[in-house]
Parts: structure tokens; C-alpha cells; sequence
């Protein structure tokens, strides 16, 4: 099979074979096209306000004057809590919570306004349903800073009473303040981390389906000998010229999707478009490298999309995205280095969000060229498959 | 009486052709491989292996840097308090602006406390002092533990220097002027903000769904690729043969997930310590109708699969695109109402609202009845449509 003598019309050959087999198959638009499609409208309309706002939450004032009415008005104007309903009790609230009406309730207590005259410290309480852990901390925030301020309230005109400044009053309130900054994402804006790593995520999945399926469905269907002849027996002109519409196709869905981030939603691109679109290529070559090794190792069709399921499924987990990496058990950390999504999502997050010089992302770099070179080791156990292997049901 | 007879005997035939279905599917899903994979492997590693990855559940020790311009004792003891909290830990104490930079681009530290020179200064005059902290934004959960790490540490250190400020005044009076109302925040429900306990219900309902339309649609392409059919002498009279497939199937991959559901849902949580408020009787009468409407649904969309394999690319993407569309994360009321009106005709949306009520919230089914409705009529919605699609593949067929 080294010994080949196919030149770039044969490439062409099989380039154009490929090309007559993906306008016919309705799968490969699906995959190709209409999932990416999908995913990406799907997340950027789902999470476009970048964080959830309004959520409904509960009201319990058994004092009912007009300085609690009041307590409950501003807590309604935060932006991420919106009172829906009063309830009597807290058992009565802690069912609607149950029941998922609301993800918790703020709770004023009986002579609350006479106890805070009287100085003697009645306690606003808020409850929070964790389960939903970021409609929790949403309205947790909300809650718990409108407490504060309840009492700060209070406390700012005692003080002012006693002939004291603003300057002084912040100065006995809170003597350390913390001047937090998010590092290119001053709004803590989930749309951004949602979109710049679950996306390509879910790209690289059905970058990774879509090749293997291709590779092993023809040798389902037996026509893999037609292939190989085509491309006068070299591995390289065979899987280049037949792998080279998808990766055109995939870097376009890639960058266009960049581009609709970067510049239509105004996402941080702080290393520069250039950079992404090179990194967009190396995950797609990682990408379609990995699903070739892949089809060469697994005995058929249905094994080797079973095991690219898994291993992009998985990957969205041990990637890191949600929880980070360094704080999973120290195996894992290791393990992960396996899955290609890792190595782009690094990428990614050090180039795009931080915008760090590319000599710290060499690491990721050559993580995913090896994705990219694995087929060299798998060229002729495939080689020999589609030549003569028949279809195991 | 010959009439009784024949409705008795019409049963008998009917629980045997039950069997006999029951029996072939059972078959076909213990010899073929990628059932086999789908129904029994991944139902069994998912839940060890997410619980594994997420088992840490916060994010601990998370490595910082400190730039400490102001050299001070308060300042050195500000950076051994958040060194001993449990969120952060200090790898570097004494670092210049670009020291701490470089640590971050190395990935060696994921967030820079910055105190400013005039820190100690600001505090022995009385006044607000600032102290600037700048986190990593790549992963929110690390944006976290920086967050509380440092203002935890800012507060507890605040309200020392407090006491000290209010004692040149009467007890009374300090003690109001420190907080005349009191804050009390309380989480009814995975009191620990743990990662594993909050996304582990929601994952494992998923895998439930998906593992039957995964299985169900195999199993499905592969008859079809075989050209192999049931062979039920009842099955052109009219629709009788459809019911009776549907049962048979049904019966099947229900008695197979109902020891999976068992092992996923009750066992596995306890071996990780994750929540776990509910009671088998619960679990078993909640999970029933999902079971069903899972089964059912994956029977109809298995009629749309020609070939087997295009199944997993059809659907193995859809589970997280399923996973956010259910509100576990992305909270619902934030959710458009397209995408909401599409999550009510994927059984996962009722079934993982439903669990993680009676799972960490301790919910009986009277008070989620709206779940449980939802799940018995989506049952029947898809039990007719399972049985209009397998009609009219068989007709196809004969």
C-alpha cells in the first residue's frame, strides 16, 4: 500500500466521489449542517440575556406595615428576583418550592417594624432551594443584599443622628471592601462560558459521529474495495481526498459560528480573530484525526460511533467546563487529557476570554495536533479493513 | 357461554402472543451488541463515573496569588486568613503584578488578591479599605471560590476592626450599630451548593431517556436491516398485532429498566452519599409512568430511524441540548418560550422536575402532581402514537 503512485487527480477523484455521496444522504446534511445549526441558535437564543432575570420567588411579611411593604417593593426592583405571590406560612411556601413555582421566599417576621424601633434585632430571613444551583445563587444574591441593606438602612440613620459623614459611616459599616474584577467578563456573563466551550463541545461531537460514519458506513455497505482503488491503494489520498469536503464544511461551520460570537454578539476575542480561526482548524483536524483512529481500532459501524458517543459525551464533563478540572480527583486530571475537547477548551479560554501569548497555549497546541497525527498509526490495520474486512452484524 | 369462551381464549392467545414478543426482544437486546451497550453498560458506568468526576462537589484549595503592596501586619494576616479558608489556597504571597500574571498564564493560579499600599493605612484612620481581587473567568465555579474566599475573609477580618471602632461607645448602642436587624440565609434544599447533588438527578433521569432511545432505536434498525419481523399469526387481522407487539416490547424494556432504575436512582446515589429523600414506593410509583412515556416515545421516533446507527447521530447530541432545555441549569423562567413549549414533548423535562422534587426536596407525589399528570398523559399520547407508527410500518411490511 506505501508503495501507492496516486497523485493529486486521484485526491480529486475521491474528493469529488465524496462530494456525489454527501448531497445524497440526507445524514450528512443533518449532521453536518442542520445539528450545528441547531445547537448554535439554540444556546445563543436560550442564554442571550446572560443571566437569568425575573426569577419568581416568594413573599412571606406577617407584619405588614408600610416600612416591610416597602422592604418588599425594592426587593422586587433587583434584577434577578421577581415577587410572584404572598404566602401565609412558610410550610405553604416551602410547598410552592417543592411544587418548582418559585426557588425561594424572603421572610419578614410578626412586630418586625416595632421590634427594629425598639431595637431589639428581629431577623429577615431568606430561603434559597439549592437544587437549582444558579437560580439559587441568583436570587440568594438578591435576598441576602437586600437584608443587608435593611439593616444598613437603619444603622446609616442612627449614625447620621450622631453627626457622622458618609466617608466615616462606610468606614464603621464595612471596613474591607473587596473590588472584585472578572477578568473579560465583567457581567459574570453565563452566555459567554456557555457558549465559547459548550458549543464547540457539542461541534465536536458530531464531528467526531459524522466521520466515523462515514469511514465505517462504507465498509457496512461494503463499498470501501471502490474506495480504496480510487485512490491507486494510498491511505493518505484515500482518507485526505474523502475527509477533505467535511473538513472544509466543519471549519466553516466553526468560524462562522466565531464570528457570529465574536463580532455579532460582541463576546471577548481578545487574542484576535486570526488566532481563533486557527485554532478552529486544529480542532477540526483533532477532531476528524481522533474518529480514524477510532474507526481503525473498532471492529464495526455501531462500535465505533458507540465509542465516539461516549467519548463526546464524556468529554463535555471531564473537559472542565462547568467544574473545573484541577478540582476533580487527580486521575481524572490525567485522564482528560484524552479527550480532544480539553485541549481546544484551554485553548480557548486562554487565547479568546484572557488573550494570553500564544507561547502559553503550546501545550494545547500539541495536544491536538497529536489528535490530528493519530491516523498514522492506524493507516494500515484500516487500510487492510476496508480493502477486505466484510460487515460484522 | 361459547361467547365467554372465546373472549377467554382470546386473552390466552393474547398473553401468549405478549410472550412471545416479550421473549424475542429480550433476546435481540441480550445478543446485540450495541443494545446490549446502551441498555446495560452505560446505564451501569454513567452514574459511577459522573459522580466520580463531579464527587468533589465545590471547588476547593483553589491556587491564588497574592500581591501584597502593603507589607503590613494586617495585611500579612488578611493573606493567612484566606490561605486557611477552604476555598482558596495561597501559592505565592509576596509577588509583584507580573509574578502573579505569569502564574496565571502558566495556569498555576487562577485568581490575583491585590492589596493595596495604602491598606493598613486606611484601616488605623478609620476609613473603607479596598482590597482588589481578579478571578479567572474561564470556569464560574472557580470565579466562586475566589469570591467567597476573599470577602468571607473580608467580612470576618471587617467586623473585628468593627468592635473595635463601636467600643469607644456604649454596648448598647454598638451592638445595634453593628447590625440592629438580623440576616439569616437558609437553603431548604442541597444545603451544601454541592455540584454532584445538584446536576447527578438530572443526568441520570437523562441517561434513562436517551439509553432507551438509543437501545429501542438499535433494536429497532437492526430488524429492519435483517428484514426480520414478528411472526404473530395475529398480526394482519385488523390492528390486534400492534397492541400486542407494544405490550410485548413494552413489558420487556420495562422490566429491564425498572432493575436499572433501581440500581441508578436508589443504589448508586446512596453509595455516594448524594441526597436521597425519597422512598422506594415513591420512586417506584414516579417512575412508572416515566418509564412508560420513555418507552413508548422511543418506540415512535425508532419508526423514523432506516438504518440503525443513524439513531446515535440523531440523538446523542440532543441529550444536552435536553439537559438544558429542562431547567436544571438554565433556570426555566429564563427560558424563551419556544424552547419551553418544545422541552414539554420530551418525557426527560417531567421526569428530571419530577425526581429532583421527590430526590433532594423530599416531595411527595400529591404536592408534584403537575409532573406526575404531565408523565401518565404523555404515557397515552405516545402509547397511540407508538401504535400508529408500528401499524403502519407493518402494513408497509405485509
Amino acid at each position: 500500500m506505501m508503495k501507492s503512485k496516486a497523485n493529486f487527480s486521484d485526491f480529486l477523484n475521491v474528493t469529488k466521489r465524496e462530494c456525489n455521496r454527501l448531497v445524497r444522504q440526507p445524514v450528512y446534511i443533518y449532521t453536518l449542517i442542520g445539528a450545528p445549526l441547531l445547537v448554535a441558535i439554540f444556546f445563543i437564543t436560550l442564554v442571550h440575556s446572560g443571566l437569568p432575570q425575573n426569577l419568581p420567588i416568594g413573599l412571606i411579611d406577617m407584619d405588614n406595615t408600610p416600612t416591610t411593604r416597602s422592604i418588599a417593593r425594592n426587593l422586587n426592583a433587583f434584577e434577578h428576583s421577581e415577587i410572584i405571590a404572598n404566602y401565609p406560612s412558610i410550610l405553604e411556601a416551602r410547598e410552592a418550592v417543592q411544587r418548582g413555582e418559585i426557588y425561594g421566599f424572603f421572610y419578614i417576621p410578626t412586630n418586625f417594624t416595632k421590634d427594629v424601633s425598639a431595637m431589639r434585632r428581629p431577623t429577615l430571613s431568606y430561603y434559597t432551594n439549592d437544587s437549582y444551583i444558579l437560580a439559587g445563587s441568583g436570587i440568594f444574591v438578591d435576598m441576602k443584599t437586600m437584608a443587608t441593606l435593611a439593616s444598613a438602612k437603619v444603622v446609616r440613620s442612627t449614625l447620621m443622628a450622631r453627626g457622622l459623614d458618609d466617608q466615616q459611616i462606610a468606614g464603621l459599616l464595612q471596613p474591607i471592601s473587596i473590588d472584585a474584577h472578572q477578568i473579560n467578563n465583567p457581567w459574570a456573563s453565563y452566555a459567554i462560558y456557555l457558549c465559547s466551550d459548550f458549543v464547540p463541545g457539542i461541534f465536536m461531537l458530531l464531528f467526531l459521529l459524522i466521520t466515523v460514519y462515514t469511514i465505517l458506513n462504507e465498509v457496512k455497505m461494503k463499498t470501501s474495495r471502490e474506495w480504496v482503488l480510487l485512490s491507486k491503494q494510498s491511505m493518505i489520498v484515500a482518507l485526505s481526498g474523502k475527509l477533505f469536503p467535511q473538513f472544509l464544511i466543519e471549519c466553516i461551520i466553526v468560524w462562522g459560528y466565531d464570528y457570529t460570537m465574536y463580532f455579532i454578539l460582541g463576546f471577548p476575542c481578545a487574542s484576535g480573530f486570526g488566532v481563533m480561526m486557527f485554532g478552529g482548524v486544529l480542532m477540526v483536524l483533532a477532531s476528524q484525526g481522533f474518529a480514524i483512529f477510532i474507526s481503525g481500532i473498532m471492529p464495526s459501524l455501531r462500535m465505533g460511533i458507540s465509542t465516539v458517543s461516549l467519548w463526546g459525551i464524556i468529554s463535555l464533563s471531564i473537559g472542565g467546563i462547568s467544574f473545573p478540572l484541577p478540582a476533580m480527583a487527580p486521575p481524572l486530571q490525567y485522564l482528560a487529557q484524552l479527550f480532544p475537547l480539553r485541549h481546544y477548551i484551554v485553548f480557548s479560554n486562554d487565547q479568546a476570554l484572557n488573550g494570553y501569548d500564544l507561547k502559553y497555549s503550546i501545550w494545547s497546541i500539541v495536544g491536538l495536533c497529536v489528535f490530528a497525527l493519530l491516523p498514522l498509526l492506524v493507516l494500515r490495520v484500516l487500510y487492510k479493513r476496508l480493502v477486505k474486512a466484510k460487515y460484522i452484524p | 357461554m361459547e361467547k365467554k369462551l372465546n373472549i377467554v381464549e382470546e386473552f390466552k392467545q393474547f398473553m401468549v402472543d405478549v410472550m412471545y414478543i416479550f421473549k424475542e426482544e429480550l433476546k435481540l437486546c441480550i445478543h446485540d451488541q450495541g443494545v446490549l451497550i446502551f441498555c446495560f453498560v452505560v446505564p451501569l458506568i454513567y452514574p459511577l463515573l459522573y459522580t466520580y468526576i463531579y464527587n468533589n462537589e465545590v471547588v476547593h484549595e483553589m491556587p491564588c496569588v497574592v500581591v501584597n503592596n502593603s507589607k503590613s501586619s494586617l495585611s500579612r494576616e488578611y493573606i493567612r486568613m484566606i490561605d486557611a479558608t477552604p476555598d482558596l489556597k495561597v501559592i505565592s504571597r509576596d509577588a509583584n503584578i507580573d509574578e502573579a500574571r505569569k502564574k496565571m498564564m502558566e495556569h498555576k493560579a487562577w485568581g490575583i488578591v491585590l492589596i493595596p499600599k495604602d491598606f493598613s493605612k486606611k484601616i488605623n484612620r478609620g476609613e473603607q479599605a479596598f482590597i482588589s481581587v481578579y478571578s479567572d473567568m474561564s470556569c464560574m465555579l472557580n470565579y466562586k471560590a475566589m469570591k467567597l474566599g476573599s470577602l468571607n475573609t473580608a467580612l470576618a477580618m471587617g467586623n473585628r476592626i468593627k468592635i473595635k471602632r463601636f467600643n469607644k461607645w456604649d454596648q448598647a448602642s454598638s451592638e445595634l450599630a453593628i447590625s440592629p436587624i438580623k440576616t439569616k440565609g437558609v437553603a431548604l434544599f442541597n444545603g451544601s451548593k454541592g455540584f454532584a447533588s445538584f446536576v447527578m438527578p438530572a443526568v441520570l433521569m437523562l441517561v434513562i431517556q436517551q439509553t432507551l432511545i438509543l437501545g429501542i432505536g438499535l433494536a429497532a434498525g437492526s430488524r429492519r436491516e435483517k428484514k426480520k419481523v414478528f411472526k404473530l399469526k395475529t398480526l394482519n387481522k385488523r390492528n390486534k398485532g400492534t397492541i400486542r407487539i407494544l405490550f410485548g416490547k413494552a413489558v420487556c424494556y420495562l422490566l429491564i429498566y425498572s432493575i436499572i432504575s433501581l440500581y441508578i436512582l436508589y443504589i448508586a446515589p446512596r453509595l455516594f452519599n448524594l441526597n436521597q429523600l425519597t422512598d422506594i414506593p415513591t420512586l417506584f410509583m414516579f417512575m412508572l409512568p416515566y418509564l412508560l412515556a420513555c418507552i413508548f416515545f422511543a418506540i415512535t421516533v425508532s419508526i423514523v430511524v432506516h438504518h440503525r446507527e443513524t439513531v446515535m447521530l440523531i440523538f446523542v447530541f440532543a441529550s444536552i441540548l435536553l439537559l438544558f432545555i429542562s431547567g436544571i441549569s438554565w433556570p426555566t423562567s429564563s427560558i424563551p418560550v419556544f424552547w419551553r413549549w418544545v422541552a414539554k414533548l420530551f418525557p426527560s423535562t417531567q421526569g428530571i422536575n419530577g425526581f429532583v422534587a421527590i430526590q433532594n426536596m423530599g416531595a411527595d407525589l400529591h404536592i408534584i402532581k403537575k409532573y406526575y399528570q404531565s408523565l401518565w398523559i404523555m404515557t397515552g399520547i405516545y402509547f397511540v402514537a407508538a401504535c400508529l407508527t408500528t401499524r403502519y410500518m407493518n402494513r408497509r411490511k405485509s
